[in-house]
C-alpha cells in the first residue's frame, strides 16, 4: 500500500450567489495530488483557480464533493480543528504577499511558529534558517515597506514554510513580480521542494510558470479539463 | 325672649334692654371687686405640671402688679399700667414694654384672672338670653385697653344668682382662644373669685386652676407701678417659698 | 512577540488617527477630573462651612430631645444637658477632638428703648473652644463678645446686619432681649452690641445674634446648655470619633444622643445625591462620546484590515486571538489615553488653582467664593478604569465585526 494522496478531491462543486444570478465556480472537480507533488493549476480568469485552493486549504468549503487532507475527511473538521490543522499543516503564499507591516521580515515569519507555540530561541532559529534558505538572511529586520516585491514574496514563502507544513497553496505567487523574479520565485519553490518534500499547488496564469511545472491542471469553467504530468519527470 | 331673636336676625349692636344692662351691671367684676388689693394665687395644672404661686397688686383700675415666686423668678414683676403690660426683670434697667401678643402668650394674664371690664371696654353686640343663662356678646370698643388681646369676648352669667359664670375671649376672625370658668367666689357681693379653670382653646394643653389662697382688700403704695423707679418693689419682702 | 505588543504597534500605524483617539480619551478622562475635583471642592467647600459655620462633626444632646435630623436653631436648653461640663471633659479626652463645646440657643424678641423690636434666634457659645473648633464668626463692624463670662449688667451681643439694620442699631446700642425662661416665664435682659457680624446667609442674618452662654444662660435662668458641639482635627474621622464617643457615653443617664454632621445638615443628602446626579449626567455624556468616537476609529481600523486579519486566520490565529487583537487596541487606547488624560487634568487642575478664580456669591450667600479644584486620588484611578470600560464598549462592534469575518472574503477584499 502507498501512502494516502496529500489531497484527494472528489466531486467538488462550490456555488456563489450573487443577487439572482447563481456563479457555478466549481463543478465536480475530481483532483488526487500525492506527498511531495509540485502541481500547477491553470486556466483563464474566473475558471476557478482560487476557489480550488481555497477549498483544499480549509479556507472555505464547498457545497457538494468529498475532501480529504492526509486521511482526514475536511467535512469532519469542525471550523477550531480547521485552524489548527491550517496552522500545523498547510501554508500558504498570496499574490499580494499580505505580510503584517508592523512586523520585520523576521518576525513574520516568527509568526507561524508563535501561533504553534515554539518557545522564542528556537523561533528566532528557525525562522533566521528559512530566511536564509530564501536568500534574505541579511535582511530579516526589515519591515515588508522595505523590501522590494521580490524580497517580499521571498519572506511569504519563508513564512509559509518555516513550520514544515505538508503542503503550501500558492495563488498566483508570481502575480505582481516582473517576469525575471517570478522565474527565480519559482526556482526556488522547486528547490524547497526538493530540499523538503513539501507539496506545491500553484494557481498560475504565468505561461513561464506553468512551463516549468511537473504536473499542470488546467479548469474550464469549475471543471478539470486536463491534468498532465511532464513526461521527463 | 321675643327680642333676643330679632337681635339675632340682625347683627348690629343694639341697645340691650334695661333689664339687662342692669344684669351687666351687677356681674362686672371688674368694677365690683376692691379697686385695691394685694392677693396671692395659687395656680396648677391637671396634668400635674408644677404648680406656682403668683402674688398680685392692684392699685386701681388699671394698674396690676404680678410676680411669680419661686427662686430663680426674684425680682421679676409682670406690670400692668393703663393699656400698657411691661416685664420688670432684674436684668433690664427699665421696665419692658411687651406687646399685646407677647402679653397673652403668658400662662396668666390680668385679663384672665379679673376677667375684663365688661361695662366700659366692650360694647353690647347682642344679647342670647336662656331660662338662667344670659350669654352678651361684646365687641371691644375702638381704642380700648383690652382691644387688641380681646377684640371680642362673650360673656355668660347666671340671671338667678346674678354672678359671672364664664368669659370666653373670641379673635377678630371669630374663633375662640381661651375660656375662664368662674367656678367660685369668695364673696358673692364683691364676686371676688375664690377659683378659676382657664382653658387654652387655640393651643390645647390642660386646663389651668386659679385658687385664691388669700384676698386683703388694702390701700397698695402708688410706687409699686412706677416706670421709672423700681425702689419700692425693692422693698417688697422676699417671696414666700414656691409650693 | 506578544499579541498585546502587536497591537501597540497597529496602533502606532495610523498615528493621527489614534492621536485623535487618544486625545478624545484624554479630554474625556481630564474633563471627569475636573469635574469630579470641583464637585469635590464645592461639597468639601459646603461641608466644611456647615460644620465650621456652627454645625460641628458631631452633636451630643439628650436622647429624648429630638436629637439630630435637622441643624435647628431653636432647641431650648428645657431639654438639655445639667451635667455637660463632666461630658465635655471625658469628650476632650478623646483622640482626634478639637473640642466639645456648649452651646444655648434662645429664642425670642429684641427691642430698643426706643420701642422697635423683632424676632430674634440667639445661640451662645464659649469663644475660645469655638475658635480652636475653627469656628468663624464674620465679624463685620465693632468688637467681638469677649471670651470672658460678663459680669452681671456687662452683658454683650453680636447682632446679624439684618437684625441690626431692622432695629437701626449699631455697635454700642443698648438693646433688651425678652425670653421665655425655663420655668415658662418671660424674662429680660438689657446688652450692649459689641458688633454686627454676618452668618453668611441672609435669611437667617435677619433674626441672629449671638451672645456668651453666661448671657444666654441668665436670660433662661438655667446652667444648662442646648447640646455639646464637637469638632475633629479631620473630617474624614468623624465616624470613628461618633462610635468611640457614643461608647464613652453608654452609661450616661438620661441618655445621649450623638449625632453626625451629616445628619443635620439641612438638606446634606439633597445636596449630596444633586451632586452625584451631576457627576452621573456629565459622566454618562462624556462615556457616550468617548463610546462614539472611538467605536468609530475602531471600525474603521477593522474595515481597513480585513485582509491582514483574513492572511491572519488563514495562518491558523484562532478566531478569538484576532478580536483580542482589537481589543487589545481598544485597551491600550483607553490606558494610554486615560494617563495622558490624568497627566492633562492634573496639570489643568494645577493652572485653575494658581490662577485662583473668583466665582459670585451662591444664591442666599453673601461672600464671594475662591475656586479651588481638588485632586480627587480615587478619581485619577477611577477615569482610567473608566475609560477602559468605554473602550471595552467601543470595541464590542468591531470585535463582533472580526468574529464573524468570512476568511475568503477577507483574502479577497481589496
Ligand atoms: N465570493 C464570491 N462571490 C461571488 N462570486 C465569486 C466569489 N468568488 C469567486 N466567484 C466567482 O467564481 C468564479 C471563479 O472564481 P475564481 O476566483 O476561483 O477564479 P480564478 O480562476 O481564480 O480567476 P482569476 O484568474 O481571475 O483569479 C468567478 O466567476 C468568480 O467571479
Ligand atoms: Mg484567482
Amino acid at each position: 500500500m502507498t501512502a494516502p494522496p496529500v489531497f484527494d478531491a472528489r466531486g467538488l462543486s462550490k456555488r456563489f450567489h450573487m443577487g439572482q444570478a447563481t456563479v457555478e465556480a466549481l463543478r465536480g472537480v475530481d483532483l488526487q495530488v500525492s506527498a511531495g507533488e509540485v502541481l500547477v493549476v491553470a486556466g483563464p480568469s474566473g475558471s476557478g483557480k482560487s476557489t480550488l485552493l481555497h477549498l483544499l486549504g480549509t479556507l472555505d468549503e464547498p457545497d457538494a464533493g468529498a475532501l480529504t487532507i492526509d486521511g482526514t475527511p475536511a467535512s469532519s473538521m469542525g471550523e477550531a480543528e480547521r485552524t489548527a490543522f491550517r496552522r500545523i499543516r498547510l501554508g500558504f503564499v498570496f499574490q499580494t504577499f499580505n505580510l503584517l507591516p508592523v512586523l520585520s521580515a523576521q518576525e513574520n515569519v516568527e509568526l507561524p511558529l508563535w501561533l504553534a507555540g515554539v518557545s522564542s530561541g528556537e523561533r528566532r532559529r528557525r525562522a533566521h534558517e528559512a530566511l536564509a534558505e530564501v536568500g534574505l538572511g541579511a535582511r530579516r529586520g526589515h519591515r515588508p515597506d522595505q523590501l522590494s516585491g521580490g524580497e517580499r514574496q521571498r519572506v511569504a514563502i519563508a513564512r509559509a514554510l518555516v513550520h514544515r507544513p505538508l503542503a503550501v497553496l500558492a495563488d498566483e505567487p508570481t502575480g505582481n513580480l516582473d517576469s525575471g523574479t517570478a522565474a527565480e520565485v519559482m526556482e526556488l519553490l522547486m528547490s524547497l521542494n526538493r530540499a523538503h518534500g513539501t507539496v506545491f499547488v500553484i494557481a498560475t496564469h504565468d505561461a513561464a510558470l506553468i512551463a516549468r511545472a511537473p504536473r499542470r491542471v488546467a479548469l474550464h469553467d469549475g471543471r478539470v479539463a486536463s491534468d498532465e504530468r511532464k513526461a521527463s519527470a | 325672649m321675643a327680642f333676643a331673636g330679632l337681635a339675632h336676625a340682625a347683627p348690629t349692636v343694639t341697645p340691650p334692654a334695661a333689664e339687662q344692662r342692669v344684669l351687666l351691671a351687677r356681674t362686672n367684676l371688674f368694677s365690683s371687686v376692691p379697686q385695691q388689693f394685694h392677693a396671692m394665687l395659687f395656680v396648677s395644672w391637671s396634668d400635674g405640671l408644677r404648680p406656682l404661686r403668683v402674688e398680685m397688686w392692684r392699685g386701681g383700675r388699671d394698674r396690676m402688679l404680678a410676680r411669680v415666686l419661686g427662686p430663680r423668678q426674684a425680682g421679676r414683676f409682670l406690670l400692668q399700667v393703663g393699656a400698657e403690660h411691661y416685664l420688670v426683670a432684674p436684668g433690664a434697667r427699665q421696665p419692658v414694654k411687651l406687646g399685646a401678643g407677647v402679653a397673652a402668650a403668658g400662662p396668666v394674664s390680668f385679663e384672665q384672672l379679673l376677667g375684663v371690664d365688661v361695662e366700659r371696654d366692650f360694647e353690647t353686640e347682642r344679647v342670647e338670653a336662656g331660662e338662667r343663662m344670659v350669654t352678651f356678646h361684646l365687641v371691644a370698643r375702638a381704642g380700648s385697653a383690652v382691644a387688641r388681646a380681646t377684640p371680642r369676648a362673650r360673656w355668660v352669667v347666671d340671671r338667678i344668682r346674678r354672678q359671672p359664670v364664664r368669659l370666653d375671649i373670641v379673635l377678630a376672625d371669630g374663633r375662640t382662644s381661651r375660656v375662664v370658668e368662674f367656678a367660685s367666689f369668695a364673696d358673692p357681693r364683691t364676686l371676688v373669685p375664690a377659683k378659676l379653670i382657664l382653658k387654652d382653646v387655640l393651643r390645647g394643653g390642660p386646663p389651668m386652676t386659679v385658687e385664691l389662697e388669700r384676698f386683703e382688700p388694702m390701700a397698695v403704695p402708688d410706687g409699686l407701678f412706677s416706670l421709672t423707679d423700681g425702689a419700692v418693689r425693692a422693698q417688697l419682702p422676699p417671696a414666700p417659698p414656691a409650693p | 512577540m506578544k499579541l498585546a505588543l502587536l497591537a501597540l504597534r497597529n496602533l502606532a500605524r495610523n498615528r493621527r488617527r489614534t492621536a485623535i483617539s487618544l486625545a478624545v480619551v484624554a479630554t474625556g478622562t481630564a474633563a471627569l477630573l475636573l469635574t469630579a475635583g470641583f464637585m469635590a471642592f464645592s461639597f468639601e467647600g459646603l461641608s466644611e462651612a456647615m460644620i465650621h459655620g456652627g454645625l460641628g462633626h458631631l452633636e451630643i444632646a439628650l436622647g429624648s430631645a429630638s436629637a439630630g435630623r435637622t441643624a435647628t436653631l431653636e432647641r431650648s436648653p428645657a431639654e438639655g444637658l445639667d451635667d455637660w461640663e463632666v461630658v465635655q471633659r471625658q469628650v476632650e479626652a478623646l483622640p482626634g477632638v478639637l473640642a466639645a463645646s456648649p452651646t444655648v440657643h434662645v429664642a425670642g424678641m429684641v427691642s430698643t428703648a426706643s420701642g422697635t423690636s423683632a424676632a430674634f434666634l440667639g445661640v451662645a457659645g464659649d469663644p475660645a473652644r469655638e475658635r480652636r473648633m475653627g469656628f468663624s464668626v464674620k465679624l463685620r463692624q465693632g468688637d467681638p463678645v469677649p471670651d470672658a463670662p460678663p459680669r452681671e449688667g456687662e452683658d454683650r451681643v453680636m447682632i446679624a446686619q439684618g437684625l441690626a439694620q431692622a432695629l437701626g442699631v449699631g455697635p454700642g446700642s443698648r438693646v433688651t432681649l425678652l425670653a421665655v425662661d425655663l420655668e415658662g416665664m418671660l424674662n429680660a435682659l438689657d446688652v450692649t452690641v459689641a458688633g454686627l457680624i454676618t452668618t453668611g446667609v441672609q435669611e437667617l442674618d435677619t433674626r441672629y445674634l449671638r451672645l456668651s452662654l453666661g448671657s444666654a444662660q441668665r436670660l433662661l435662668g438655667t446652667t444648662r446648655v442646648s447640646n455639646l458641639l464637637v469638632t475633629l482635627d479631620r473630617t474624614s474621622r468623624t465616624e470613628e470619633a461618633l462610635a468611640s464617643v457614643r461608647s464613652v457615653l453608654a452609661g450616661h443617664q438620661p441618655p445621649l444622643a450623638v449625632v453626625p454632621w451629616t445628619e443635620r445638615a439641612p438638606f446634606y443628602a439633597q445636596v449630596e445625591a444633586l451632586y452625584v446626579g451631576i457627576f452621573w449626567f456629565l459622566g454618562t455624556i462624556v462615556f457616550a462620546l468617548v463610546v462614539l468616537a472611538t467605536s468609530n476609529t475602531l471600525t474603521m481600523t477593522v474595515m481597513e484590515r480585513f485582509r491582514e486579519l483574513g492572511t491572519l486566520r488563514a495562518l491558523g490565529t484562532s478566531v478569538w486571538q484576532v478580536a483580542g487583537l482589537i481589543g487589545l487596541e481598544a485597551v491600550w487606547l483607553g490606558l494610554i489615553g486615560g494617563v495622558v488624560g490624568d497627566v492633562l487634568g492634573a496639570g489643568l487642575i494645577g493652572l485653575l488653582n494658581a490662577i485662583g478664580i473668583t466665582m459670585p456669591p451662591p444664591p442666599g450667600a453673601v461672600d464671594p467664593i475662591e475656586l479651588r479644584v481638588v485632586f480627587v486620588p480615587e478619581a485619577f484611578g477611577g477615569a482610567i478604569l473608566l475609560m477602559l470600560t468605554v473602550l471595552a464598549l467601543a470595541a464590542v462592534a468591531p470585535v463582533l465585526r472580526v468574529a464573524r469575518l468570512r476568511i475568503v472574503d477577507a483574502l479577497t477584499h481589496t
